[in-house]
């Protein structure tokens, strides 16, 4: 019943046949109010500026209908999108190639990072759809010869807020200059400001200004909990929480590096099957984890505030703060890894005595007057976890300082001692 | 380009350590000895060109006016094989049929094709037949005919064979290549790279002038690679290099080539005297013999550049060595330039072999390989399956050789991987003729592995058949010839510590010492002489007073198998000696096979290695 409802809905936007039936195949059930606005001004070839946070669902907002323009009227070198991060260049991608699937599109990705040749290689087989970060395929206009944009359709400035907040601008204006002026742009930013209207003077005709919610919030469909733990059984408590909603793929938020590599070696030790996510891993190495846990290999992502912004994980149960967010647009950011695109999703916060105040501003910020509940835990439960914890603490605190270590941060006088340490837990 | 010149003077440096220079140079004392500083600058020729110079590519670009035979020749093999190839997987396993009917190449040749890939995609026909000299022109660029009947008026039957593969765009492994048919296989092959240079600029050129009418960029105009060089020649020294530019020279038709003078300069010079030499060697080793070059040429409308940046230019000739160099002093030590070659030839395989082998393998694991810079690439005129890096899997490789070694089959087996089949040589082999009656021992030594062999080997020499021949009546004149340093190193070794009377000479030795060991070997003061084949391969003595020769292992090249058994000849001369009282006493393994067919012949080999029996003599 539900689903014949859906499947008219994005039909009755203007959606082609094949391309409902990508969304329904990426259960896509009903859509979002950015993509209600925006895809039938689009279909209509107008220019839109659009205001939506991240996950409102506005990469299926300008990706739709890019994709039914390139289906009418197919050519290579079709769509540009400029996105700020590379991460959310990759995922832009995906979605556009899950959704483009069944008619076969082309999508190159072009960031900062990575192998410039292979990049070449990638634009000379002419994709239809290049998501890009502004710095690098600017690079490639002006030093790869044989690729040239003169028969681009459609231009999409993603996060312009953030574009150009990373000092995009000048790269972002050649390409401007570069690129034909007979086209179509989609501008999306999760705030207005004066740069952005200036940028939009500079790209956009007569756009549609469409905005869905001018204010940082949490979606309806969104559980939130706090959980009050002392600082010392929080570890216990985490795990507690993780034998509690098992099975289920989360997220766990941290705010430092250290803690991020510290709780999955932990985790690890207590036999989860959980991957870290940091700003001390390369590149690939945090494409590679984001690959290991999107294909459900391990359910538990560990991740500091570099994943926080612009990842799309499209099957995320539960975000679990480990820390308090320092402000109410982490926060924001942080549980929007959840409850995407119409489904539900729980965030739980964890908040020890120290965080109280903090937590507290977020909470009043976001939601008024009103208290989140409390997410329930049986106290007796958790102490039964501390003994088999410690030992995993245990473990974890000498890998990180062995780790350490290795990295040139160790103390020099307890070289030797430590080695001599490691070596008797060898021989036991 | 000052730092460049250190940089090269510095690579030349280090590489003066490196074993095959000085061997050449302590050897090599009858061509005239060079200075030092000029080496230096000889040795990496063309070095410097590859930064600089700024190339005048447009100006030839002007007049356009391409015949371009071919096109639209679905049945040219340039079509099939390089323009327009049909889609393939990665070739996983090869299968190997017989080809006999191209008696001169060898009459138990072989084809080998990819199982899972569909060969006849790549070539209009499968039949290897002797061509008739129609079917090689109807390939052939017009342009190219006149020029060809001026230098090659008649085709031999050999010719007309090696064509068959040849042109065909297949592998091709030849092992009778040497001194008494070099214009024969060298005009064929000059003629098919020349055609392919010349399609494929043809082909660049034409679309050129149209990708500027249309202003469009279609996908008809991916016609190139990653970089303009497309066939690379590696040859020995650099007379055979001048020999071959002359040859390119002469058949390209065109009169003019540029740098001509200086190019006579840094590659021909005038023989030494080899009177007493074997005619493969003066053959081999007649003018400059230096073994460190690299050269750019380029192809234009009217003229053939020598000395072209190696970027802007169609042809590299090099050395193996001379390439490495420039491939490692390259700016960030790349080989980009390497990328986009579609010919590989590689001429007398077996000189080079004696060179060293690692080069060659060294610049054949870095063929075709993406480059790591763009190097003004257009990229959108690269073809698809240089952007799917297949590009090692169309390459043509050509390679001839006087004799096989494992190493090269090898390399054949490994590094030529083309799609469109492998075509390699292979012969019945007579036994050598040494034109007199000796007694000569085959001994088989059967080590458990190939790893085994070298132990197994010294074992048996030293337990049982070095103390026979002492307690021979009269036990002096002995020539023990190794096969390679090692195993010179490992006899020397061996004597010094158990305090034989012994001289030993290898490539290393100065020539004082090569002159004090011949007396003292010849005036028995010592018992044993300790001879390298390669030193053989270099200076080719004749050693006085020699009445039993020990091949602790068979030297590769069977001339060389002759020549020193011959030595026992001229002892019987001088002194009077009764020719049954001289032996020959020859050490061998299974892995032994392909060197010993060539000594005992293709029709004992099988026994000699699998029989009951662990010595075998001929008389």
């Amino acid at each position: 019943m539900t689903e014949s409802k859906s499947e008219s809905a994005f039909k009755k936007l203007g959606l082609i046949d094949i391309l409902v039936e990508s969304c329904e195949a990426l259960k896509f059930t009903k859509p979002t109010p950015i993509q209600e606005q925006s895809i039938p001004a689009a279909l209509e070839g107008k220019d839109i500026m659009g205001f939506a946070a991240t996950g409102s669902g506005k990469t299926a907002a300008f990706a739709l209908p890019v994709l039914q323009a390139l289906y009418e009227k197919p050519s290579p070198l079709f769509c540009v999108v400029l996105s700020p991060t590379r991460e959310l260049a990759h995922q832009t991608a995906q979605q556009f190639q899950a959704l483009g699937a069944p008619m076969g599109v082309k999508t190159a990705v072009i960031i900062g990072g990575e192998d410039n040749m292979k990049q070449a290689i990638a634009l000379s087989r002419k994709p239809h759809i290049i998501v890009a970060t502004p710095g690098r395929l600017l690079d490639h206009l002006e030093k790869t010869k044989g690729f040239h944009l003169r028969h681009l359709k459609y231009l999409v400035l993603d996060e312009a807020d953030r574009l150009l907040d990373m000092d995009f601008k000048e790269p972002i204006s050649k390409i401007l200059e570069i690129i034909p002026s007979q086209r179509r742009t989609f501008l999306f930013s999760a705030t207005p400001s004066k740069d952005i209207e200036s940028l939009q003077r500079a790209s956009l005709r007569n756009p549609v200004r469409i905005s869905v919610s001018s204010k940082v919030t949490t979606v309806d469909t969104l559980q939130e909990y706090y959980v009050f733990t002392p600082l010392k059984h929080k570890d216990a408590t985490l795990v507690y929480i993780l034998n509690e909603l098992a099975g289920k793929s989360m997220i766990v938020f941290v705010n430092t590096k250290d803690e991020g590599t510290r709780i999955p070696m932990m985790l690890e030790a207590l036999g989860f099957s959980c991957i870290p996510i940091n700003g001390n891993m390369t590149q690939e190495a945090r494409l590679g984890a984001l690959n290991k846990f999107r294909a459900g290999s391990k359910n538990i992502l560990v991740a500091t505030n570099v994943a926080a912004r612009g990842l799309d994980i499209p099957l995320v149960d539960v975000v679990i703060n480990y820390q308090v967010p320092d402000n109410a647009a982490d926060y924001v950011h942080r549980v929007g890894r959840t409850a995407r695109a119409g489904r539900t999703g729980k965030a739980i916060t964890m908040c020890a005595q120290y965080d109280v105040i903090r937590y507290t501003n977020i909470e009043s910020e976001l939601h008024g007057d009103k208290k989140l509940p409390e997410f329930p835990i049986d106290k007796e439960g958790v102490m039964l976890l501390l003994g088999s914890i410690d030992e995993a603490q245990r473990q974890a605190k000498m890998s990180m300082a062995r780790l350490h270590e290795r990295m040139g941060k160790g103390k020099g006088g307890h070289r030797n001692k430590r080695r001599r340490t490691d070596d008797q837990d060898a021989d036991d | 380009m000052s730092d460049d010149r250190k940089r090269a003077y510095n690579a030349l440096l280090t590489l003066l350590d490196d074993d095959s220079i000085q061997k050449k140079q302590k050897v090599d004392v009858s061509s005239e000895p060079t200075p030092s500083t000029e080496t230096t600058h000889e040795a990496v020729e063309g070095y410097e060109d590859v930064v600089g110079e700024e190339d005048n590519v447009e100006e030839e670009e002007i007049d356009i006016q391409v015949e371009d035979d071919n096109e639209g020749d679905k049945q040219d093999p340039f079509e099939l094989h390089f323009a327009h190839p049909k889609d393939f997987d990665e070739p996983t396993k090869w299968s190997s049929k017989h080809v006999t009917t191209l008696p001169k190449l060898g009459s138990r040749s072989l084809i080998q094709i990819p199982e899972n890939i569909d060969s006849s995609n790549f070539s209009e026909d499968q039949d290897y037949t002797q061509l008739k000299e129609q079917q090689v022109l109807s390939k052939v660029k017009h342009r190219l005919h006149a020029s060809f009947k001026g230098v090659n008026p008649e085709y031999s039957d050999l010719q007309l064979q090696f064509a068959s593969p040849l042109l065909k765009y297949n592998d091709v492994l030849i092992t009778n290549r040497d001194f008494t048919n070099t214009d024969e296989y060298l005009n064929m092959t000059v003629l098919h790279m020349l055609n392919h240079v010349y399609k494929t600029r043809d082909r660049v050129l034409k679309n050129n002038s149209t990708k500027n009418e249309v202003k469009e960029d279609l996908d008809e105009f991916r016609d190139q690679g990653f970089s303009r060089p497309k066939a690379l020649v590696i040859l020995p020294t650099r007379n055979t290099a001048y020999d071959f530019v002359s040859k390119v020279h002469q058949i390209s038709g065109l009169r003019q080539m540029e740098q001509q003078k200086r190019f006579k300069e840094k590659f021909k010079a005038k023989s030494s005297d080899f009177s007493t030499k074997p005619d493969d060697f003066k053959d081999l080793f007649a003018g400059n013999t230096n073994e460190a070059f690299c050269l750019g040429i380029k192809f234009t409308r009217q003229a053939i550049k020598l000395y072209t940046s190696f970027y802007a230019s169609d042809l590299i000739i090099a050395s193996p060595l001379g390439l490495r160099l420039v491939m490692e002093g390259n700016k960030d030590g790349n080989s980009d330039f390497l990328s986009s070659i579609e010919m590989c030839i590689v001429d007398r395989m077996d000189a080079i072999a004696m060179q060293s082998w690692t080069n060659i393998k060294f610049i054949f694991e870095r063929l075709n390989i993406i480059p790591r810079n763009m190097n003004d690439c257009d990229f959108s005129r690269v073809r698809e399956w240089y952007l799917d890096n297949k590009a090692k899997y169309l390459r043509q490789n050509i390679l001839m050789t006087q004799y096989l070694t494992p190493e090269m089959l090898s390399l054949f087996n490994k590094y030529c991987l083309n799609v469109s089949g492998k075509f390699r040589s292979r012969f019945n082999m007579d036994a050598v003729n040494l034109k007199m009656h000796i007694h000569q021992k085959f001994q088989r030594i059967n080590p458990t592995s190939l790893k085994n062999d070298s132990q197994t080997r010294l074992k048996f020499f030293t337990n049982s058949l070095l103390p026979s021949l002492l307690k021979q009546a009269e036990p002096e004149g002995i020539l023990l010839v190794a096969p390679n340093y090692t195993d010179f190193v490992v006899l020397r070794n061996y004597l010094e510590r158990n305090d034989f009377s012994y001289v030993s000479m290898s490539e290393y030795s100065t020539p004082s010492q090569i002159g004090r060991g011949r007396t003292f070997f010849a005036n028995k003061k010592a018992q044993i002489m300790l001879y390298s084949a390669r030193l053989h391969h270099y200076r080719r003595y004749g050693i006085k007073g020699t009445r039993t020769v020990v091949f602790y292992g068979l030297p590769d090249n069977p001339e060389f198998y002759t020549e020193i058994t011959r030595f026992l000849g001229r002892t019987v001369i001088d002194l009077q000696i009764d020719p049954d009282l001289l032996h020959v006493h020859a050490l061998y393994s299974k892995w032994d096979a392909l060197k010993l067919e060539r000594i005992v012949g293709s029709k004992r080999v099988g026994q000699f290695i699998e029989g009951v029996s662990d010595t075998y003599e001929l008389y």
